[in-house]
């Protein structure tokens, strides 16, 4: 624990579970079982998992799309379908609406809770302009490249001013190259805002790079198996990666990590191994 | 990092439009020859129609040449009688045309979103849409006369279906991550169905419609020749019925031309409404 000024809980789950039944086949599958975690006020969470292991049920349950098993999930101590407008989501999958053009899906979340016209316009703009992409207001979604979709469902779920950003892989489709911008591009716009950000990833150096804390899952079934911390001083510079502290964090996480993996009793899966090594 | 990223995009954006430039230059040429190319097999066909009772190979009794057919046809304009028919038709499809739409998606938004709903009412109608609206048409009479009603209840029964299957279709294709966006960021149910749900399904909605629109022609001349004193339809069997083969001939021309009228509309309002998918793949 950092805890050098304590930050008070944003999010707390607390033996949620999750398990999906079958009717067709009368099987079950548990995603998540016995899953704690908290998210303090302010902070910047990495939850870093191999494929498959429930981390991104987790943001599903936070937002209100898939009820839990059991267990409870509150945000500032009120039921998650109470929290729901406090939420932005960014998808994998970018999730804009292709029938509206870049600036009208900016808009969106600001038409949802009845701005008016000629705010939601300014408000959308001024999001744009953050992610740099108000020359392509007028542009579709299928007009632009899959960094700038990107950055407009960040704008998108920005706009309205969201107190939780949750993030499911974001960046995974990606290239390298787009990735590391939009990551640094990210902590800039974060370091400025206060928001709190629940940042799902398979990366381990995606993970440090932007996290205060790193929630390391398990799988079958998902639950939280470590809490690491990332005293890396900020703002960071894309250099940090090669620092001796990152790479001592690097191994730790991929200790964490590949435990988990060898300690399952199923036998270590090469695929995982590789995508966790890749950034 | 931004400018690296624009950078490299913008060509991309700046090519696919030095394509299109140079694609409008081609296709400018290629237009006046594809002018020619479509308009041979009407030519063809026309002095073939021309030519059959002419040459006396096909009795004039039966087949009147389409330039008396033209000549009905002027006479039906100057006299303003057309007006009387077409005014007749026109209300007859496009009521029914509106209540079969109107009908289609709600039916089909709530078939489609409810899969229990669907799973239930499936069999019927699967059963249903397969009864002719003609082989329906004593019911109608009997329920609802011999009057206007019956006539439009049979253009909305065989409008209705196509409406309502590919609405259902549509609606049960909207990919979930497009409403999963909408509820994170709060949306209402109303708010989902409306402006997500419908703009996402309404491709599918459209085609639906415009299939609606030639099935509506086909009910309406049907509905039209069983006791009707006005339009198209009427027209055309009147004619026959009084030996008046020229404006018998007239009558099916404009039907064929008003059912044109009724799909090009169709397909505009359908482009107009689907313009954010100009330059996606599938529309290519």
């Amino acid at each position: 624990m950092s805890g050098a000024f304590a930050a008070r809980d944003k999010i707390v789950a607390r033996d949620l579970s999750l398990t999906y039944v079958n009717e067709a086949t009368d099987t079950s599958q548990t995603v998540l079982d016995g899953f704690d975690l908290s998210v303090r006020e302010g902070e910047f969470l990495a939850v870093l998992g191999p494929s498959g292991c429930g981390k991104s049920t987790f943001l599903n349950l936070l937002a209100g799309l898939t009820p839990p098993t059991s267990g409870s999930l509150t945000v500032d101590g009120e039921s998650v379908s109470a929290a729901r407008r406090k939420l932005g989501f960014v998808f994998q999958g970018y999730a804009l609406f292709p029938w509206r053009t870049v600036r009208r899906n900016v808009e969106t979340g600001l038409e949802i809770r009845g701005v008016k016209r000629a705010q939601r316009r300014s408000e959308a703009e001024r999001f744009l302009r953050l992610v740099g992409l108000l020359d392509f207001a007028d542009h579709y979604p299928h007009q632009l490249s899959g960094g700038m979709r990107q950055r407009v469902a960040i704008a998108r779920a920005l706009a309205y001013g969201p107190e939780i950003l949750l993030m499911d892989e974001p960046f995974g489709a990606l290239d390298a190259q787009t990735r590391e911008s939009l990551q640094q591009e990210l902590l800039g716009i974060w370091e400025q805002s206060a928001k709190t950000v629940v940042f799902v990833t398979h990366s381990i150096d995606e993970a440090i790079y932007l996290a205060d804390r790193i929630a390391v899952v398990g799988r079958r079934p998902g639950r939280v198996k470590e809490i690491i911390d990332i005293d890396l001083p900020r703002p960071r510079p894309a250099s940090i990666r090669h620092d001796a502290a990152f790479v001592a964090l690097r191994q730790r996480a991929w200790a964490s990590l590949s435990s988990e993996l060898g300690g399952a009793q199923t036998a270590p899966d090469e695929r995982i191994a590789e995508s966790l090594t890749g950034a | 990092m931004a400018e690296q990223e624009t950078v490299r995009s913008f060509p991309l954006l700046a090519g696919a439009r030095k394509r299109d430039a140079a694609n409008i230059g081609r296709r400018r040429g290629m237009r006046l020859s594809g002018a020619i190319e479509r308009s041979i097999a009407l030519v063809v066909f026309a002095l073939l129609w021309e030519l059959l009772p002419r040459l006396g190979i096909v009795s004039t009794a039966y087949l009147s040449p389409p330039s008396q057919v033209a000549v009905a046809i002027a006479h039906l304009f100057d006299s303003g009688e057309v007006w009387k028919h077409l005014r007749a038709s026109a209300l007859r499809s496009i009521s029914g045309l509106l209540l079969a739409a109107a009908g289609g998606v709600a039916g089909g938004f709530a078939l489609g979103w409810f899969r229990r709903a669907e799973r239930i009412v499936d069999p019927l109608y699967q059963l249903l849409r397969q009864v002719s609206a003609f082989a329906l048409f004593p019911v109608f009479m009997l329920f609802l006369g011999i009057g206007e009603s019956s006539k439009i209840a049979i253009i909305v029964w065989a409008a209705f279906w196509p409406v309502l299957l590919n609405t259902i279709s549509g609606v049960k294709q909207v990919e979930r991550v497009f409403i999963d966006s909408a509820r994170s960021m709060g949306a209402s149910q109303g708010f989902i169905f409306v402006k997500v749900v419908l703009p996402a399904a309404l491709p599918e909605i459209l085609t639906g419609i415009r299939l609606a629109g030639a099935y509506s022609i086909t009910a309406l001349v049907a509905a039209e020749m069983i006791g009707a004193r006005s339009g198209l339809g009427f027209y055309t069997l009147n004619s026959q019925e009084t030996f008046q083969i020229p404006d018998m001939y007239a009558g099916i021309v404009l039907l064929a031309l008003f059912g044109l009228l009724i799909n090009k509309s169709l397909s505009l309002l359908e482009r107009r409404l689907l313009r954010w998918r100009v330059g996606l793949a599938q529309n290519d």
